[in-house]
């Protein structure tokens, strides 16, 4: 039973802290591609229809 | 109602604010490429946060919550098989690869190119009904939610969730991929922030003895240890693992609101990279969630009160209870967030199902012509409305017996096993043919039907039905190609 409670808490800590500090990086990373993506878009639609 | 004036201004802002994002976009929609994959521009941070998105709901909080109220500790178990299927597909490559190097837009596009469009339109009917009859659960589940945190009276909440889904409906409808990308964006940093704080209000309140005392006493071995009483016959041992490893590859091989993902992504490096990572984000996206349903357990069994609970109910009312004001409008408008992205991936994936896969490919078989790009457009909007009006009325009048997470499981499997087997053969084995593919769609389907037809009866043996379905699945593929090997060898279709 030790063990198991063990494993069940450094699982619920290790997913807690990797999903904080991976959404921060992305949210971070993310706001570029946000405004690269849309500037792509449009881009390639005046492209289009020139 | 349980809000202060401080919540109910977070909340509506919020709203507003995603509804006016939502709708900005639209002038960068010009084409159904840009309207169902928004143009394959997406990059890795964004694909990975419109994914995230998409996958969590407040319905995902409130059955994985489920297993861990009613389950315990041992359930964490279910977060395993995640990191096993998108580890594997990220890394190998493994018939996604080839998926995203064809440009295709839906999943059963695939089985046109290398089957036959007959098997695409079969497929495309049992994915738009397995999808729909899972998404149609969706707004009754998550109406009795926001009943129990916010207050608001039962004979407000069909209006409520018609108001939510016409503001999901409208910015969808107008933008498209791009809206859904948009709006995740700025959705995820809500629910996100939601998810954290979730979870330490509720091991600071709760305690990490009263939890282990609570299941322990509460449930015995069974709440800790997953493979109790053996590894082979514990609920969360051998079978389940097996059947939830299988049918998470299906899923993210084959479930269109996670593929289009894939489709939307720059390149298959990109796409590959989005699903090695999300091996990790989907992993707490399962442990977080169950982990609330178990603090729920603890705090009312403390209480005395987890006796008469139901455990759809008891991840509301332990936000309502212990979450203060102000911090409660931010965390609601984190859940609404996480909602309101499911609903706009949802309607967009089981519509671009339902319009290019099934009336599409009719239309094209009865006139011999494709629809014209704006054609495609208007009717993926018509049917998006009609999809939101049906999944209203059929959660007004569904009730889910058993496991809501089983449900769920269940109503994908329909077609989730035929997908798998029909695609990874008819990508490494030349020798699939469209006879098996029909078979493995049709034999894959039974199982799964069989448990929602009679759910009470198949409850105990969900594990061996669900592996059960691609077993079968795979007999119907080498059945039918061998018959149609034997009968018509002339025409060997080539592995795509």
């Amino acid at each position: 039973m030790e063990f198991w409670e063990i494993f069940w808490m450094v699982l619920i800590i290790f997913a807690l802290i990797s999903f904080t500090v991976i959404s921060v990086i992305l949210l971070l990373k993310g706001y570029g591609e946000v405004k690269e993506m849309l500037s792509s878009l449009e881009s390639r639609n005046s492209e289009e229809q020139e | 109602m349980n809000f202060n004036f401080l919540d109910l201004t977070i909340i509506v802002v919020y709203v507003a604010f995603i509804f006016f994002a939502g709708s900005i976009v639209k002038k960068y929609v010009k084409g159904i490429d840009d309207y169902l994959v928004a143009g394959r521009s997406m990059g890795f941070s964004l694909g990975l946060i419109s994914l995230m998105c998409t996958e969590i709901g407040m319905i995902t909080y409130v059955y994985f919550a489920e297993l861990g109220f009613k389950a315990g500790l041992a359930s964490l178990m279910v977060a395993i098989p995640f990191v096993v299927a998108f580890l594997f597909l990220g890394k190998t490559g493994f018939v996604i690869k080839k998926m995203m190097e064809m440009k295709i837009m839906t999943v059963p596009e695939y089985f046109s190119k290398r089957y036959s469009k007959g098997v695409r339109f079969y497929l495309g009917i049992l994915m738009a009904v397995g999808g729909i009859l899972n998404f149609g659960v969706f707004p009754g589940v998550e109406a009795k939610f926001i009943n129990i945190v916010t207050g608001i009276p039962e004979e407000y909440l069909l209006y409520t969730m018609v108001g939510l889904l016409t503001i999901v409906l409208l910015y969808t409808l107008v933008g498209g991929m791009v809206s859904v990308i948009v709006t995740n964006y700025v959705q995820y940093v809500l629910l996100s922030f939601g998810m954290v704080i979730i979870t330490i209000i509720g091991f600071y309140a709760v305690g990490w003895d009263a939890i282990v005392e609570a299941v322990t006493v509460q449930m015995g071995d069974k709440g800790i240890d997953p493979f109790s009483p053996s590894f082979f016959k514990g609920d969360f041992g051998f079978g389940f693992l097996v059947w939830q490893i299988l049918m998470q590859i299906s899923l993210l091989i084959g479930w269109q609101a996670v593929s289009a993902r894939l489709f939307a992504s720059k390149d298959s490096k990109t796409g590959q990279r989005i699903y090695t990572w999300s091996s990790l984000m989907f992993f707490a996206r399962a442990i977080l969630p169950v982990f609330w349903g178990i603090m729920a357990f603890a705090f009312y069994t403390k209480l005395g009160t987890a006796s008469e609970m139901n455990g759809l109910d008891a991840l509301p009312n332990l936000i309502k209870d212990l979450v203060p004001h102000g911090l409660l409008g931010l965390i609601f408008a984190g859940l609404l967030a996480a909602s309101m992205s499911t609903y706009a991936s949802y309607l967009l994936s089981w519509s671009a199902i339902v319009s290019q896969d099934i009336i599409g490919t009719a239309i094209k078989s009865l006139t011999g012509k494709d629809l014209s790009s704006k054609n495609q457009l208007q009717l993926s909007r018509i049917v998006m409305a009609v999809v939101m009006i049906f999944i209203i009325w059929w959660s007004l009048f569904h009730k889910v017996e058993g496991y809501l997470y089983f449900y769920l499981n269940m109503t994908a499997m329909l077609f989730i096993p035929g997908t798998l087997i029909c695609i990874s053969l008819g990508v490494y084995w030349e020798k699939a043919r469209t006879l098996g593919a029909y078979l493995a769609i049709t034999f894959g389907a039974i199982p799964p039907l069989l448990y929602l037809i009679f759910p009470e009866e198949s409850a105990k043996y969900a594990s061996e039905m669900g592996y059960g379905g691609f077993i079968v699945a795979l007999l119907g593929m080498l059945i039918g190609s061998v018959i149609q090997n034997v009968y018509n060898p002339k025409k060997v279709e080539e592995a795509v």
